[in-house]
């Protein structure tokens, strides 16, 4: 499908990153993911066409990118980019039109099957009921799923989406990915994203393209953490995976005080969590032992019936 | 799809009054015609009607579609909301071209200063210089209001070389070319006008030829490009066609200020839609209305007196333009 040879991006002499192999199938959701400024966007602009690699070569189905025309290539992918559309009087369905461009004669009118097409790509991200609102009625999260739907409206093999859950908050960036992940099934075509969303990235994608300052490391995710190369690329003090459920926890702070949690979930969870963020240890052979019981917590033979008063009272 | 219908009655609406606009500007002038005389051959009313108030209509017309169009190319070219030809210093250049060529000219034959090509030629080149610099600076210069203060500085080094010029140059060409900036309908004769017209019919044809580009530039250059989209055939392509629109038309007219820059708002707002599909017609018809009525305007205070179409037309347009700026505030 996607396939790079030895190429090299970056900006004039500079490469950012050099002898990518890479190389992507159909159907895949591919995450691609590292630090800020290792080079997800230039990569990804590379692979769009926005940018000249330095070096080497991208093929898709086989053809060399570079000698593509721009229609051929506006055929075989579609973008979804951080670039703000912020144009007056544009609706939705305006705006996924256009996704019908390479396809339209040269004024641009749209056919039976282009509607059609149109009316589908709204479907699919679940806008329907919003198809003759305006992009400034709607809200951020259906606004990107609006360019989503044009980039699937432009009926491409392959859809490069630039951090595509950027200035969305939690629900609506599990929304989009889960779309991408829905998309990605139904349509058999192959979506490669930037994200900075690591625990999104590895419970969604198919395969992580993980850069790191010397390359690229290609897997799934769950070899990639098996590895440790998560924590290599992420490398920092701060935070590490956790060994247990793969997510990402900080390392907080550590005070000289030592307390034992016992008792049921989820009260002794959320007890862990608070006391390990105000840098109190937690150890099984600790002098003070907190026990959770029926919603009610027990310190020093009293009951306690919330953590914020626990804390106060081991702070004191 | 329920919005054909309205865009339809909105462009026979407008057609109407362009077309009542276009009447009455033949109807009304310094001199008060009756009714009669429009059918009647008497040889000066004849006169006044074929030899001076038809070209002036059409003028109007012609112009008023052209700069209004060049500023909807400007505008979406620079993804700029208060782009045109006179606010971004596009006019000025034509000017300054203008000035180097009837000031700067005394050398040349008369017959060519004459035959309108010179003027043509001058103004274009001065504006594309223009233009090209705005173009250069604005992917540096993001912000739609600091771009606008580049343009503003452009037109004003251009009116200073101007200036210098004047102070240098022969009363006779000098008096030619302060008539030529009060900006004036009236100044298109027959024969001006079978230079005028070809370019700017050229110029729209070209405009709408790229009207699909236009859609796709919309989104953005990046987008346009993923889109398939040849990003520097297009800006060339714009920059012909404003070059041929804006350019040619000051460049019989004067400058006139403003109208291109406010009457695609004026059409996007009242179809509701930045499809240039409606909105290029929607444009040329809106603009042609709007300096038709200008017009009618300058001639207010009547009997052989009339206004300078640059202080009317500046006066409808600048307050679109704050309310413009008013309105972005509000919005972010």
């Amino acid at each position: 499908m996607l396939r790079t040879n030895n190429l090299y991006i970056g900006y004039g002499r500079r490469a950012v990153k050099s002898d990518l192999n890479l190389h992507a199938n159909a159907r895949d959701l591919i995450c691609l993911t590292g630090t800020n400024g290792c080079g997800k966007s230039t990569l990804l602009r590379t692979l769009a066409g926005l940018q000249k690699p330095l070096k080497g070569d991208i093929t898709i189905q086989g053809k060399s990118v570079q000698k593509l025309s721009n229609y051929e290539r506006s055929t075989l992918f579609s973008l979804v980019l951080t670039d703000s559309i912020d144009t007056e009087n544009l609706t939705v369905h305006d705006l996924v039109a256009l996704g019908r461009f390479p396809y339209t004669n040269w004024a641009g009118s749209l056919s039976d099957t282009d509607e059609a097409k149109i009316a589908e790509s709204i479907h699919q991200v679940n806008l329907t009921h919003k198809t003759h609102c305006y992009l400034n009625e709607i809200s951020d999260g259906e606004k990107q799923r609006a360019v989503i739907a044009k980039a699937l409206a432009q009926d491409t093999p392959l859809v490069l989406l630039d951090e595509p859950t950027a200035h969305l908050d939690l629900p609506n960036r599990v929304e989009i990915m889960l779309l991408l992940r829905r998309l990605s099934v139904n349509t058999q075509k192959t979506f490669i994203l930037s994200t900075h969303e690591l625990d999104l990235a590895l419970q969604m994608a198919d395969k992580i393209w993980l850069m790191n300052p010397n390359g690229v490391e290609v897997g799934i995710p769950e070899d990639l953490m098996l590895t440790g190369k998560f924590q290599e690329a992420f490398g920092s003090h701060s935070f590490q995976f956790d060994e247990n459920d793969g997510h990402c926890k900080i390392n907080h702070l550590v005070g000289p005080l030592h307390v034992n949690v016992i008792g049921e979930k989820p009260a002794t969870l959320w007890l862990q969590r608070a006391l390990l963020r105000c840098g109190i240890q937690l150890s099984e052979s600790a002098s003070i032992t907190i026990e959770a019981h029926d919603g009610v917590f027990r310190l020093h033979n009293t009951d306690v019936h919330s953590i914020e008063e626990i804390l106060k009272i081991l702070m004191d | 799809m329920n919005t054909l219908p309205k865009n339809t009655l909105l462009f026979v609406g407008l057609i109407l009054l362009t077309a009542a606009l276009f009447l009455l500007d033949i109807a009304f002038g310094s001199v008060r015609l009756p009714l009669e005389a429009l059918l009647s051959d008497n040889p000066i009313y004849h006169e006044i009607i074929f030899n001076f108030r038809l070209p002036k209509a059409l003028t109007a017309i012609i112009t008023g579609a052209s700069i209004s169009v060049a500023g909807l190319l400007m505008q979406t070219l620079f993804r700029n909301p208060l782009a045109g030809p006179y606010v971004l210093g596009v006019s000025s250049g034509a000017s300054l071209g203008v000035a180097i060529f009837l000031l700067g000219s005394s050398f040349l034959p008369i017959a060519f200063i004459q035959s309108g090509w010179g003027l043509v030629i001058s103004a274009i080149l001065g504006g594309v210089l223009v233009l090209l610099l705005v173009l250069g600076i604005s992917f540096r210069v993001r912000q739609a209001v600091s771009l606008l203060i580049v343009g503003i500085m452009f037109g004003q080094i251009a009116g200073s070389l101007v200036t210098i010029l004047q102070n240098s140059s022969n009363p006779d060409s000098l008096k030619l070319f302060v008539v030529w900036t009060f900006g004036s309908l009236s100044a298109v004769s027959w024969t001006y006008m079978q230079v005028m017209l070809p370019l700017v019919v050229v110029g729209l044809l070209l405009a709408l030829t790229i009207q699909k580009s236009l859609n796709g530039l919309l989104l953005g250059e990046n987008y346009a490009q993923g889109l398939g989209i040849s990003i520097v055939r297009t800006r060339f392509l714009i920059i012909i066609a404003v070059a041929l629109l804006a350019g040619t038309t000051t460049a019989f007219t004067g400058p006139i200020a403003f109208i291109g820059m406010a009457v695609p708002h004026l059409v996007r707002g009242l179809f509701r839609t930045s499809d240039h599909r409606i909105t290029l017609p929607g444009t040329m018809l809106c603009g042609a209305s709007l300096l038709l009525l200008c017009d009618l305007a300058t001639q207010l205070p009547a009997d052989g007196y009339t206004l300078p179409i640059n202080a009317i037309s500046a006066l409808v347009g600048a307050p679109i333009i704050i309310w413009i700026i008013l309105k972005k505030k509000s919005n972010s």
